[in-house]
């Protein structure tokens, strides 16, 4: 009859993220590893919580089914000889346990083989199981593992307790010298005492009885109603923190939220080092008033019911006042030596070893950014300006103390000294795109500085050899290559990538930047970004035709997406392939001579290819693409006429290289948009 | 509880729990990590508990006197035990119920937090435990030393006494501590805290302390060669502790940070490595009988790495010279053509 098993490994206090992790692990292990050994059985429940990782497959077979296999041996030729079997016959009967009379033979296409059918008993699941959890268990993969004591297992933290039943009895099982019985633990301080677990069923109600939710959704929901609670009381709401939530839920077996205050007069701090203050250090929610001014209030959740709740909300509120006095120490500190001083001090500060200061690059920055600006629509002297200030705040105590704050910090310190809006605000902006699919600076200050800090690190690092490699990227160049191309597509900036490199590049005297390498970089990127909007093909076929102008090459591919839905485009198809033929021709076939047409189609042809050039020539240049590709698209009759009427390969060598010259010609037309050869075939 | 309370009770405690109660160490260091009674005896195979109080100096977060949570002189409680016994968490919580703080009145959290040490090559995971959301302790499994794998296990636990007392005495200031009836922790320490700050930050001769530290490692390793490991380890804390004092003097460019910590963490390595043969060579006494059998094992698996060290590169050396053999065979057929 099937059965519940149930695995709980109780453990000293699990990481938030480790613990995430390993509830997603553990369940598709046991599950590949119950599949593997043919035990069938239903749903599979995990729950996870600071000390305890536990798993109940409902209904496992307590029995395997029997096994029925097929093994191939050598073929017939060489296990028998004259219908007696040869030495490597014998050989394989006695690798596979039977005897020579048994192995029997059978057709494959590859010819006749040597078999033996078998069938292998199934295993009760109690003999299968133990082995089977073990392997599971050490299966389980960590971002950090440790040893403890004299022992040379690993796991996230030290193992002290197994639990394993199946049905409703313990499956002697043993790791890392614990041996499964049939008890879990309680709240480490509520319900300290070893309790039993009659059967998998129980499992929940047991802990439950113990003071302990094992289910973080559980316990997610239950904070959020206990959040949405304090909330009607003090008459405020936290700032929503989905990310902060989930590792709170993973930081306690139960939760207590409670709600504590700090003094009006930190209020004075701008808000982002309140809330990092409390969020970063204390996993605090910060929470708003009704008018959304931030409110001298915070909620925390609990991980023991404490019998006062009022001696640990004012134990919290001490600690917070003591981090918010620093912050507050701090604020001053930064604003009595100023961001002007600040951007003096980068001067000591290392950019990268191969690359120089801070400083330095801010000085590349300023000229950058000046030299950037007008195709942004900006004014240089505000970029440089921009420029000038947007790192100083790198060396105050504040951002050493939240490096989240870098920008934001600075935008402060800015304001605080009376510089324009436009220019503070682009200290922030600078840093976006923050992760992939961050927002984009809003302002074109922003997006000047964003765009010239990005370039002057890629052009920098892959100047100085320093190529991300696999998944590794330690100075972000993909993330910094991606960020470029998403403003300029976003703001449509018509700009030649190689330019811009170029212009960076000359900033740069400590390395000798190619700029080849990294207009490639980012090509290779951009090809990436706009394939999310059209299938890579086309995207292949228009960047492999050429152009270094993210927007231009947007918009062909644009055209091409579109173009590639009408009928006119299905027709085509077949001309591009016929264009293939190119791939025998010479590398240079020099110009079409009139004078060698033998056959008519290669004069209409011609002729249309004379009128189109100049039609497409203009449309391209006033990048309407989806136009050029519809004069394009009527170049294929006389094209279809010309393979069906003319030998192209002709034996005389004039006529074969005026005839490809013809047809480059009208391929090297069609390529002013896209390389159609590359989807065709 | 006063301040003296808080290390008196706790080395009661971990006495009668079999830790031996020593005493600080006579040098300036960082941190209860640096003396040698956690970052040598870590090491190795030989059984340690220890517990004492750790008189702690960090120059670069001297306050002069202002900050009622910053100190650049404090202390730290010290616990070591190894190998890490299975109840450490539970003896832990222990130690606090005998200082009054009751996990049924206080929330008690262990929270994640990786230690590492990059001076002294050491790292380890574990947590840093909350009070009412007060960090107080950091519990920490050491899983390497001065670059080397512990085996076993130690944990290591340290109090931070200031904090602690704070908490039980409900004060908003260090200062304003009871260090015993009708004495503050101000009285005692706010006019050092005043001076040492100037001092680091602002007079201490930045040409001295680079002079010294140059000194100071040149004897590390002129100690090291001579066989004398635990004076090297003196020239390592010392080295450590003028880096620190620079590094608040603002003398050190953050490049040159990264090298003088290099510098301090090599010292540290090459201590490690020479304690640890000096235990072997005493058959890891603290072992008892069993020191012998261990240190004689090990010594037959270095003696044969150590031959297959000298055959491969005595192998090496063979190749090279027939190598070179060759060549010079070569060069005199070239001349012998021309």
């Amino acid at each position: 009859m099937p059965k519940d098993l149930l695995l709980e490994l109780g453990t000293e206090e699990i990481p938030a993220a480790e613990l995430d992790r390993a509830m997603t692990e553990l369940p598709a292990l046991l599950i590949a590893a119950l599949g593997e050994a043919r035990l069938a059985h239903e749903d599979v429940t995990v729950w996870g919580s600071p000390r305890r990782l536990a798993v109940r497959v409902a209904g496992v077979a307590d029995q395997q089914p029997d096994l029925a296999e097929t093994l191939t041996g050598p073929p017939e030729r060489v296990a028998f000889a004259d219908g007696v079997p040869t030495k490597a016959g014998e050989k394989f009967a006695e690798k596979v346990g039977v005897s020579v009379a048994e192995l029997s033979l059978t057709d494959t296409p590859k010819g006749r083989y040597v078999t033996v059918h078998r069938v292998v008993a199934g295993e009760p699941a109690v003999g299968v199981l133990p082995g089977l959890l073990v392997s599971v268990i050490k299966g389980l993969g960590f971002r950090k593992s440790m040893r403890w004591a004299a022992r040379t297992e690993r796991f996230v933290r030290p193992l002290r307790w197994l639990l394993c039943l199946f049905g409703e009895s313990v499956l002697d099982i043993e790791f890392a010298g614990v041996r499964a019985g049939d008890t879990t633990r309680g709240h480490r301080f509520e319900a300290p005492a070893p309790v039993r677990v009659g059967s998998p069923a129980d499992y929940e109600n047991v802990l439950a009885a113990a003071a302990v939710m094992p289910d973080p959704a559980a316990r997610r929901a239950l904070i959020q109603e206990q959040i949405a609670a304090l909330e009607v009381e003090h008459e405020a709401k936290i700032i929503p923190d989905d990310a902060l939530l989930d590792e709170v839920t993973n930081l306690v077996e139960k939760p207590t939220a409670v709600c504590g205050t700090f003094a009006q007069t930190y209020l004075a701090v701008p808000r982002e080092v309140i809330v990092s203050a409390m969020r970063g250090h204390q996993r605090y929610f910060a929470m708003e008033r009704p008018d959304g001014q931030l409110a001298n209030r915070f909620i925390t959740v609990l991980g023991t019911a404490v019998r006062d709740l009022d001696v640990a909300v004012r134990g919290n509120e001490r600690v917070l006042a003591a981090r918010l006095a620093d912050a507050r120490f701090f604020w001053d500190e930064d604003l009595k030596v100023g961001l002007a001083e600040g951007a003096r001090r980068l001067e000591a500060v290392v950019f990268q070893d191969k690359l120089g200061t801070v400083a330095e690059k801010v000085t590349r920055l300023e000229s950058l950014g000046a030299a950037l600006a007008p195709r942004f629509g900006v004014n240089p002297d505000t970029a440089r300006a921009a420029a000038g200030l947007c790192k100083a705040d790198l060396v105050t105590h504040l951002v050493g103390e939240f490096p989240d704050l870098q920008g934001v910090m600075g935008r402060h310190y800015a304001l605080a000294a009376g510089v324009p809006e436009e220019v503070a605000d682009a200290l922030v902006e600078h840093y976006q795109p923050k992760g992939a699919g961050g927002a984009l600076p809003p302002s074109g200050v922003g997006a000047t500085l964003s765009v010239a800090d990005r370039l002057d690190t890629l052009v920098g690092c892959l100047g100085a050899g320093l190529k991300p490699k696999g998944g590794g990227d330690p100075y972000g160049l993909r993330r910094a290559a991606l960020g470029i191309l998403r403003i300029l597509l976003d703001r449509e900036i018509g700009v030649s990538l190689g330019d811009l490199v170029r212009e960076a590049a000359a900033l740069h005297d400590r390395v000798t930047p190619d700029v080849d390498e990294v207009v490639a970089f980012l090509l290779e990127r951009l090809r990436g970004v706009l394939s999310e909007t059209a299938p890579s093909e086309i995207v292949g076929a228009v960047m492999s035709a050429g152009g270094d102008d993210p927007v231009d090459l947007a918009r062909r591919v644009a055209a091409v997406h579109a173009f590639g839905r009408t009928d006119e485009y299905a027709a085509l198809a077949t001309t591009f392939r016929r264009m293939n033929i190119l791939k025998q021709a010479d590398t240079d076939l020099g110009d079409v001579n009139a004078e060698h047409f033998e056959v008519d189609a290669e004069r209409a042809l011609h002729a249309a290819y004379g009128e189109a050039r100049d039609r497409v020539g203009e449309l391209v240049e006033q990048r309407r693409y989806q136009d050029a590709l519809t004069v394009l698209a009527g170049l294929r009759p006389p094209v279809d006429t010309f393979f069906d009427d003319v030998k192209v390969m002709d034996e005389n060598a004039t006529l074969r290289a005026n005839r490809l010259a013809l047809l480059a010609a009208v391929d090297r037309l069609y390529r002013r948009v896209a390389d159609f050869k590359m989807i065709a075939s | 509880m006063n301040f003296q309370d808080v290390f008196l009770t706790l080395q009661r405690f971990w006495g009668e729990r079999g830790c031996l109660v020593v005493q600080p160490y006579d040098l300036e260091m960082g941190a209860g990590t640096f003396n040698p009674a956690t970052f040598l005896r870590s090491l190795g195979p030989e059984p340690w508990r220890v517990a004492y109080v750790e008189p702690s100096r960090r120059p670069t977060d001297g306050r002069y006197g202002e900050n009622p949570n910053r100190l650049g002189h404090y202390y730290q409680f010290q616990v070591i035990l190894k190998p890490s016994p299975d109840d450490v968490q539970d003896l832990y919580l222990d130690s606090l119920r005998a200082l009054g703080i009751d996990p049924l009145v206080h929330d008690l959290r262990f929270v994640e937090d990786d230690w590492e040490s990059p001076t002294l090559g050491a790292w380890g995971l574990g947590w840093e435990v909350w009070a009412d959301g007060m960090e107080i302790t950091q519990f920490t499994y050491f899983q390497q030393a001065g670059g080397i794998e512990m085996d076993p296990v130690c944990a290591e636990l340290t109090y931070g006494l200031e904090r602690i007392t704070m908490f039980l005495q409900g004060t908003d200031s260090v200062y304003d501590l009871q260090w015993a009836p009708g004495v503050t922790y101000g009285q005692i320490h706010h006019q050092d805290e005043v001076e040492r700050s100037k001092y680091s930050f602002e007079v201490a001769d930045i040409d001295m302390h680079f002079t010294q530290f140059d000194q100071c490692e040149a004897e590390g390793r002129r100690a090291i060669e001579a066989g004398c490991a635990m004076a090297a380890y003196d020239c390592t804390l010392r080295c450590s502790h003028l880096f620190n004092v620079l590094d608040a003097r603002g003398a050190i460019s953050v490049t040159e940070r990264q090298r003088f910590i290099l510098r301090v963490r090599e010292m540290a390595f090459a201590v490690a490595k020479a304690y640890l043969n000096l235990r072997r060579e005493l058959n890891y006494p603290l072992l008892g009988e069993a020191g012998q059998v261990k240190a004689d094992a090990e010594r037959v698996v270095l003696a044969a790495a150590a031959e297959k060290r000298a055959q491969k590169e005595a192998k090496k050396a063979a190749q090279k010279e027939a190598k070179q053999k060759q060549q010079g065979s070569d060069d005199s057929t070239e001349v012998r053509d021309a």
